[in-house]
């Protein structure tokens, strides 16, 4: 089974490098959907504890990236930063009290909207702004997310740098994974004491993601990203079902 | 790297990171391969982010003291949190 959970990590890795879209939106469904396979039944909330660990290894990994491009803003980064944590540690309480069809609802939307942010494109912008007076709110708004679906950040944090703080793309790309391992940090501090970390199989995510951004990055060259793009939707399309299926289906 | 980007980082350690992932990468291996480790890796990578903002907080205080400010709100945010997560 452990094989199988870094193979998880590693395409949630791999995956991320590529596409920017890989932490939780992969590992979530990926261990709800492989694990009962090897005789290991895992309800959503635990699938989202362990992806905060995944969440972490991407964050480590992105961030020490792009510290060498000089790409942080650092200090934008801290200041936004109180607002995901409690926002985070919001959502990840709300993950330990709501029932599990409420989180795969919500966890099936937001695949539904990655998958139209893949086809689509985000809508972006290249040059500094002043930033909105909206910002504190989206920022929390985005960390309750990564509390509550085990996400990172690509997905919310993102558009909220770039569209409402006015941080060019590419900086808000990076800086958003520079918060995503602070906000991680105290997402999985709620699940720990929650009882539902295990943290074995955190361990197995963590070094698939690690080893598996490394080897992204390398491959990012040699495939197609437009291919990919449409068979990751299609595959978010089809896995945001089978969860409402998972959830629904028997009701 | 522009000048303001200079200045947003100043004080965070460019080596961090990197050694952190390396690091990080052994540990939850000999976690992998000893599930009763297992734990020191995750703190592990868990702490790096901790230690960046620590590092910041302390080193950038004559150097930068908004960034040094805005890098202890971060870990007060964590702080809470850890208060907090006793209550469950």
């Amino acid at each position: 089974m452990m094989l199988a959970v870094i193979a998880v990590g590693l395409l949630a890795g791999v995956l991320g490098a590529i596409l920017g879209l890989g932490g939780g939106v992969v590992v979530v469904p990926a261990l709800e959907f492989v694990l009962p396979h090897f005789g290991r039944e895992i309800t959503i909330q635990q699938a989202v504890a362990v992806s905060q660990i995944g969440v972490l290894a991407v964050g480590l990994s992105g961030a020490a990236s792009y510290l060498q491009q000089g790409l942080v803003r650092a200090r934008t980064g801290y200041l936004l930063s109180p607002y995901t944590i409690v926002g985070g540690a919001v959502g990840s309480f709300l993950g330990l009290i709501l029932p599990a069809r409420a989180v795969a609802t919500v966890f099936a939307l937001l695949l539904l909207y990655s998958a139209y942010n893949l086809l689509r494109g985000l809508k972006r912008v290249e040059v500094e702004r002043e930033p909105s007076r909206l910002v504190p709110p989206a920022m929390t708004f985005a960390g309750i997310m990564s509390g509550l679906l085990g996400i990172g950040g690509g997905t919310v944090q993102v558009p909220v740098l770039n569209l409402l703080a006015g941080v060019p793309i590419r900086q808000a790309i990076a800086t958003s994974t520079f918060i995503m391992g602070l906000t991680a940090v105290g997402n999985a501090l709620v699940y720990q004491a929650g009882g539902l970390l295990d943290v074995k199989m955190a361990a197995g995510i963590g070094l698939g993601v690690l080893v598996g951004a490394r080897m992204g990055a390398r491959l990012q060259s040699r495939i197609p990203a437009a291919q990919l793009k449409l068979f990751f939707s299609l595959l978010l399309i089809f896995t945001s079902l089978n969860l409402l299926w998972k959830y629904w289906g028997h009701a | 790297m522009n000048t303001e980007g200079n200045a947003e980082l100043a004080g965070l350690p460019h080596w961090l990171y990197p050694a952190g992932f390396w690091v990080g990468v052994a540990l939850l291996a000999v976690g992998v391969l000893l599930p009763n480790l297992a734990a020191i890796g995750v703190i592990w990578i868990a702490a790096v982010p901790v230690l960046a903002a620590l590092w910041v907080a302390l080193a950038g205080w004559r150097l930068d003291r908004r960034l040094s400010i805005a890098a202890l709100l971060a870990l007060g945010g964590l702080v809470l949190v850890f208060i907090v997560k006793q209550f469950i």
